[in-house]
């Protein structure tokens, strides 16, 4: 029977641990997730996060001891990443299972390591400057575009990236006291993933952070929930259009209830929109939803690349779709299929080590254990009846909003 | 007629596109709206039967362009909530010619609307108001002094605003027009 073991670990500093145990695992994944993120910053330090990050776990500005470690981690094959998000930012490394040891004393001196340097500073400065040109080209902005129309140039909706004139104006006094108040162990939580020893992991753990030193409590965060319009033109004929919808927030019952209306809705070639708009009305290539779920709200958000003279089509497309799927009871024959597809990608989790890693550190941080069985439960307990009532509740003219890659916001406007 | 305002007569001076998007997506509606009592972007939405995200979007425009501005937040289960206020106490639309047809013609669809709705609903209430139109054949040299006498009494109707913390005033709207009108077919 598959079973999953995990070891809680809290020492004296108010450190967290979660170590998963996995036999059969020929790598050791450890990262270290701090509550540090966009949703912690003022309009004035947007962009201070990823600053620090960038800062704090560049290779290139880590102190000598933390650079030698890690220096010679990477020459025996260790996987080292860094990144920022709206809740959260990580650092995490993956190696072979021997290097246990060093892995942690390694991630110790990094995370402990509260010195800014002058000269780094300047460094990162020009590199994030670079980022922020390509970052409207990335893939991230449609997503970072949906969650600033649904809740505003504030907290959670802010760019992770920040702007320029923010990036142009960081300083060593802000960098270093966001450092002494976030980068502390009682707001850190470390996971350790591999066929490993708890007792070993916690006696590495003891030896490398005993000397963090826990520290005050942080500020309260605050969410603004007002969707809104939010489209940004490009030169090309098409649209990366998103009608999203402020749906259920981590801890919420509807969670899962929103994350199975999203498989309903444009998760594979069944999904209803994938035939309405692709196989029947022939009006995109690409369509799919997805969901999101922070500690103070969440979202489904319905994503189609469509041609800009469409965009009326397309949106009341969905809306209708949308309608349907609030008025019409959902077939059980749909209904398993759904469940089956999201238990599906659930179970794939564990065979992957980042994501597993990645999403473990994430639920951590929101007091929660991920066990793959436990979200399966919570799935297969939901009804037809249930979802179309959430339908119901989540797909309101209250809680949408718009936002698009390819056209301004008037232009988006002119559907509502 | 050659100047154009939107917001205080004194303070807040609108630029014609923003002016003239603003009439499209109903601003001036809620602009009033504002005035009448600071709001959230929900009551308003509710008040004027809009979508929220076109509420906000609204809202946040007008914001940008300091035609109102945030009256107070409110901070509930970690969640903010914004109420908006005005920065104007009186209003002035006055499209004139140096503004572009489409301008123009937005700006006469919203008057248009506004009169048609207060002067029903005043005579449905059974409010005191006057309602006139005169078609008449005029010599186009008194034509500027007829413009000057409106002017004059749009400022002495706007000038009475000043004893508005009175509380045996109320909200009164003076639309005035004066046009080349259609030649008698006959």
């Amino acid at each position: 029977m598959f079973s999953e073991l995990v070891t809680k670990a809290v020492f004296e500093n108010c450190l967290q641990v979660t170590i998963r145990k996995i036999p059969h695992a020929r790598t050791l994944n450890i990262g270290v997730f701090i509550n540090h993120g966009v949703k912690n910053e003022e309009n004035h330090v947007n962009g201070i996060s990823h600053f620090i990050e960038h800062v704090s776990f560049n290779y290139t500005n880590m102190n000598s001891y933390a650079r030698r470690l890690l220096g010679e981690l990477m020459d025996r094959g260790a996987l080292y990443e860094a990144f920022t998000g709206k809740e959260m930012t990580r650092c995490t490394l993956s190696a072979q299972r021997e290097y246990l040891p060093m892995m942690i004393e390694c991630l110790g001196a990094i995370v402990m390591n509260n010195n800014v340097s002058m000269e780094s500073l300047e460094h990162e400065r020009n590199i994030i400057l670079h980022e922020a040109e390509t970052y409207f080209s990335s893939g991230r902005i449609r997503e970072e575009l949906v969650e600033q129309a649904l809740w505003g140039n504030r907290s959670l909706g802010q760019f992770v990236i920040g702007n320029r004139n923010n990036i142009l104006g960081f300083n060593r006094e802000q960098i270093e006291e966001r450092l002494h108040h976030y980068y502390i162990p009682n707001n850190t939580q470390m996971i350790v993933q591999g066929n490993v020893e708890p007792e070993e992991v916690i006696g590495q753990i003891d030896r490398h952070f005993h000397d963090w030193k826990y520290q005050g409590k942080q500020k309260d965060v605050v969410i603004e929930i007002e969707p809104s319009i939010l489209g940004l033109s490009t030169a090309t004929p098409r649209v990366d259009l998103n009608i999203s919808f402020v749906g259920a927030s981590f801890h919420s019952q509807e969670r899962q209830l929103m994350n199975l209306l999203s498989v309903i809705l444009g998760t594979g070639l069944k999904s209803r929109l994938h035939v309405e708009l692709r196989e029947k009305r022939e009006l995109a290539y690409l369509v799919f939803s997805y969901s999101q779920s922070y500690a103070l709200s969440g979202y489904l958000s319905i994503q189609v690349n469509c041609r800009r003279d469409q965009i009326k089509e397309v949106y009341e497309a969905v809306l209708s779709v949308l309608e349907e799927l609030k008025t019409e009871a959902i077939g059980e024959e749909e209904l398993q299929r759904v469940k089956a597809a999201r238990i599906t990608s659930l179970m794939q989790v564990p065979g992957n080590d980042a994501k597993l890693l990645q999403i473990t550190g994430r639920y951590a941080l929101l007091n929660r254990d991920f066990f793959v069985d436990l979200e399966r439960v919570e799935i297969e307990r939901l009804t037809a009846e249930e979802l179309q009532s959430f339908a119901c509740e989540l797909f309101t003219q209250d809680r949408m909003a718009l936002s698009a890659l390819g056209v301004g916001s008037e232009e988006l406007a002119i559907l509502l | 007629m050659t100047s154009s305002q939107y917001g205080s007569g004194s303070e807040v001076q609108g630029k014609p596109e923003l002016l003239e998007r603003l009439i499209k997506d109903r601003g001036l509606e809620v602009f009033l709206s504002i005035m009448d009592k600071p709001s959230t972007a929900g009551e308003l939405a509710d008040r004027l039967g809009c979508s929220r995200a076109k509420m906000n979007y609204i809202l946040d425009s007008m914001l940008k362009q300091e035609f109102i501005t945030l009256h107070s937040e409110k901070v509930s289960g970690g969640i903010v909530e914004k109420c908006y206020s005005s920065k104007a106490d009186t209003f002035h639309l006055l499209v004139g010619s140096s503004y572009s047809d489409s301008q123009r013609l937005s700006a006469a669809m919203y008057i248009l609307g506004v009169v048609k709705t207060a002067l029903l609903t005043n005579m449905n209430r059974g409010d005191l108001f006057h309602m006139g139109m005169v078609h008449a054949k005029v010599p186009v040299s008194r034509i500027d002094e007829y413009m000057t006498r409106l002017k004059e009494l749009q400022q002495e109707f706007d000038d009475e605003n000043l004893v508005s913390s009175d509380p045996d005033c109320e909200w009164h709207t003076l639309a005035v027009s004066l046009f080349r009108g259609p030649a008698p077919s006959n």
